[in-house]
């Protein structure tokens, strides 16, 4: 299965918010939707942390050029 | 009546011209026909009339050999450019008439300044009428070509300074390719207008093969100069739709031709001169535009590199942003969540409690309804046991209550 894009689990992130601010989540889900939401959290941060140490590298290859 | 012998007759016609024209005087013609014998000039002098058309007087003229050296002696070359046909001078004659030869006027002296100044006024009428038909500006607003490397080259053959003028532009020390295309012309004596004005006709025709056309010859009389002051040709050089350069070799005043002309030039190797130089002045200009053209365009790739450098740091501090931004908004989220769960746990309690509340309140409805009763003092409800004599009871049906007080 392939990596979910930055976008499309920030999306799913951003539908888990909005559902548990209008109380639309079922008490059974509750536990497993609050684990999937730090899933995806952890996973955005892991991009961005990529990202920014991409963008890092390029400075340096100016820099040296 | 006495009848003469033609000697008798011609030596009364000689004795009575002596004896009425014994001194010198001055008269003016014009030379109509000049040669030269033994050293001595004999010319045909005529009047016309003032139409030009007509011979009104017509007589012989001689310049004795050692009057001619005396004279040539006093006023150097000039004399050789009047005794030119078709000039009007002014003579210090003698008028001799011999029983044999007949009239001849014996010519002591020559007045230049009478053939100038009447030069010099044919020249004002000739400029006045050339300006009056807006001629005289013509050839000389046009401008040259860039480059002049098709030459119409009006000349003799045979004229001093047409080879100077071929071998100059050939050796130009820049290797210009210049090709010359001759126009024969007479370039001294009585053809020279007729053979310019018809060569000028067919220069028009085909002036599409030319970048200009140049009239050139080595130096020559004063007098000799007379035809480019003409009238006729001095129009059809104006009309010359290429550029008209002379070259016509003269040190004093220049002719009309020279002031009709684009460009007037002393000597033929002049001309030449002035067409190099003017092709090195545009090869010239061509390396400037060069120069200008590789300065300008590395101004323009040092400008887009500038802003390429420029975009380049724009998009990083813009993806840079972006990533921040992107953290925020997990901060914020991660925050967020864990009350927004809890919240809604309290929810679901709350629900709970109520529910059973709820259930309470229904369950103690259907036991009245069945019968049972529930009894309460001060508010609460009592079993047996507890109840003691005196306390005072509420009861509760389902239809209503009543109070009571235990006896015992």
């Amino acid at each position: 299965m392939k990596a979910p894009s930055y976008e499309s689990a920030m999306q799913e992130l951003q539908r888990i918010v909005d559902d548990m601010q209008e109380g639309a989540v079922p008490i059974d889900e509750l536990a497993l939707k609050a684990a999937k939401a730090a899933e995806l959290i952890a996973f955005c941060r892991n991009k961005l942390r990529a990202i920014e140490s991409e963008i890092q590298q390029i400075d340096a290859q100016e820099n040296e050029g | 009546m006495h009848t003469y012998s033609l000697y008798d007759l011609n030596e009364y016609i000689r004795r009575v011209l002596a004896l009425n024209l014994g001194d010198a005087l001055w008269v003016t013609g014009e030379i109509a026909q000049i040669g030269l014998s033994r050293g001595h000039y004999y010319m045909d002098l005529v009047q016309k009339s003032p139409e030009g058309d007509e011979l009104v007087a017509q007589s012989q003229g001689v310049l004795w050999q050692a009057q001619y050296r005396q004279l040539r002696r006093q006023m150097g070359l000039t004399l050789d450019e009047l005794l030119t046909e078709g000039i009007s001078v002014r003579l210090k004659v003698k008028v001799d008439f011999h029983e044999r030869f007949g009239l001849k006027l014996f010519i002591e002296d020559i007045d230049p300044t009478y053939t100038f100044g009447l030069l010099h006024q044919q020249r004002q009428e000739v400029i006045r009428k050339l300006q009056s038909a807006g001629l005289f500006e013509k050839n000389a607003s046009l401008t040259f070509p860039p480059v002049i490397q098709r030459i119409a080259v009006f000349t003799s053959a045979t004229a001093a300074g047409y080879q100077d003028f071929l071998a100059h532009l050939r050796n130009n020390p820049y290797g210009y390719a210049i090709s010359t295309t001759l126009f024969e012309v007479a370039v001294q004596g009585a053809q020279v207008e007729a053979d310019i004005v018809a060569a000028l006709h067919r220069l028009s025709m085909r002036s599409q093969d030319f970048d200009v056309a140049v009239v050139i010859r080595g130096g020559g009389a004063r007098t000799d100069l007379a035809a480019f002051d003409q009238y006729a040709l001095n129009v059809a050089a104006a009309q010359c739709p290429l550029p008209l350069l002379t070259g016509i070799g003269h040190e004093t005043d220049a002719t009309i031709l020279d002031l009709v002309a684009a460009l007037s030039l002393k000597t033929p190797t002049a001309v030449a001169d002035f067409i190099i130089q003017h092709n090195l002045q545009f090869e010239q200009n061509l390396l400037i535009a060069g120069q200008i053209i590789q300065k300008q365009a590395q101004v323009h790739l040092r400008d887009a590199d500038r802003r390429l450098v420029l975009l380049a740091q724009q998009l990083k501090l813009g993806a840079k942003h972006e990533v921040i931004v992107q953290h925020r908004l997990l901060d914020y989220i991660t925050q967020t969540l864990p009350a927004l769960a809890r919240r809604r746990l309290q929810d679901a309690d709350l629900q709970l409690a109520q529910l059973e509340r709820l259930r309470q309140s229904l369950s103690a409805e259907t036991a009245l309804r069945r019968g049972f009763t529930i009894t309460t003092r001060e508010g609460r409800a009592v079993r047996a046991a507890e109840v003691q004599a005196g306390d005072r009871l509420l009861t509760r049906f389902a239809d209503g209550e009543t109070n009571s007080t235990v006896d015992e």
